[in-house]
């Protein structure tokens, strides 16, 4: 429960909620905590422990798609520096 | 018989596999784990790739052991997340290390540039003390001609001065004129030089030398006893006689010229002796240099 709850927080952190891609798996894994609480409340454990083990797996998606996309601009803005530089510096 | 049996025997787990198919969500976690170990997954972040290996085992052999239990499609739904997991992250890492090679790249560039603009610099700097250098040896140059010049043109006046001394020297509108007596130069009626004139000539001719960027006119003059042709042929022989004992005691020919007058330009009455004496004579007119007229 702990894991799930602390992988959906990682996720927020990471910046999922301004990734578009990120955004959907996050909104997934937070279904997917709703329904394991319910499925708690229902006395179904071992249904409940997959739910929140697929949720703890979207989210961690939703971190890594956050990372990836956050390293993909930093990478797109270093090399378009780079560039604008060497256009410079050419004569 | 015994081929029979083996077929059999064979036939019966296939058959089961076929009406248990692969549900989707395990399906699409082996292609998303194929898709993660096509990409930059296993170069960078192959543990997560391993990890998201593992979780796919699982998934199949729970579908092995018991291929309808909703464990199967929650492990296989799990196991999908971890393959893309890997994929993202190794998409991630690739952009990490492009942006590190980019900043290294940009290092190198600043760098180039620094030292191009330090090239450029020195250069110039180089070119500015050559120029600098070059000037103040025109300042030395020009300085030291105009000291030159000075000398040369307080030696020319030292030497006009110590001229008046001993002869007539006069300004007029032709310029500086020493007139010399053609009794004193010249026997009557001839043009060859005296022995005890060429003192004073050869004071007017070391005078003329330190007359530098002047021309020198050579005039010769006579009174009016005789016929002009005499007179004129007379004077002209005596001014062309000073002219080459000039030269030859150093003044440039090119800057000495002579002309006869004859009685044309009398200094002096011709009615009287005194006044016949100052018309026979011989002038040098020094021009005025063209350099100090113009400044």
């Amino acid at each position: 429960m702990a894991s799930s709850e602390g992988a959906i927080r990682g996720a927020r952190e990471a910046g999922a909620d301004n990734v578009p891609q990120a955004t959907l798996y996050l909104k997934l894994a937070e279904e997917q905590r709703a329904k394991a609480l319910d499925l708690v409340r229902d006395g179904e454990n071992h249904r409940a422990t997959l739910m929140l083990a697929r949720s703890e797996a979207d989210a961690e998606l939703a971190v890594a798609l956050a990372r990836a996309s956050s390293a993909q601009t930093d990478a797109m803005k270093a090399n378009e520096s780079v560039n604008e530089l060497k256009e410079k510096a050419t004569p | 018989m015994k081929m029979i049996k083996l077929a059999l025997a064979l036939a019966l787990p296939l058959s089961a596999c076929a009406a248990h198919m692969a549900p989707k969500e395990l399906v699409d976690a082996r292609a998303a784990y194929d898709r993660a170990s096509q990409s930059k997954a296993p170069t960078l972040v192959p543990a997560e790739l391993h990890v998201a290996k593992e979780s796919l085992d699982v998934a199949e052999r729970k579908f092995s052991d018991d291929p309808d239990s909703q464990d199967v499609i929650d492990d296989a739904y799990i196991a999908m997340r971890k393959a893309q997991r890997a994929e993202a992250l190794g998409n991630a890492a690739a952009a990490t290390d492009s942006k590190a090679m980019a900043e290294r790249d940009r290092t190198k560039t600043q760098e180039a540039i620094i030292d191009n603009q330090q090239g450029q610099l020195q250069h110039a700097q180089t070119t500015l003390a050559k120029t600098h250098d070059a000037l103040e040896k025109q300042k030395e140059m020009t300085a030291q001609e105009r000291q030159a010049r000075l000398n040369a043109e307080k030696k020319a006046s030292d030497a006009m001065d110590a001229l008046s001394k001993s002869l007539a020297v006069k300004a007029d509108t032709r310029g500086t004129v020493i007139t010399l007596s053609g009794g004193v130069v010249f026997a009557t009626g001839q043009a060859t030089i005296l022995p005890g004139a060429q003192a004073q000539l050869n004071q007017v001719a070391d005078a003329l030398k330190t007359q530098a960027e002047h021309h020198f006119v050579v005039e010769g003059h006579t009174d009016n006893q005789g016929t002009d042709a005499i007179n004129s042929e007379l004077s002209t022989k005596r001014a062309n006689a000073v002219r080459d004992y000039l030269v030859v005691r150093g003044v440039a020919s090119e800057a000495i010229t002579a002309q006869g007058f004859g009685s044309t330009r009398p200094g002096g009455d011709n009615k009287n002796p005194e006044g016949r004496a100052m018309n026979r004579r011989v002038e040098i007119i020094v021009d005025r240099p063209i350099t100090s007229a113009s400044n």
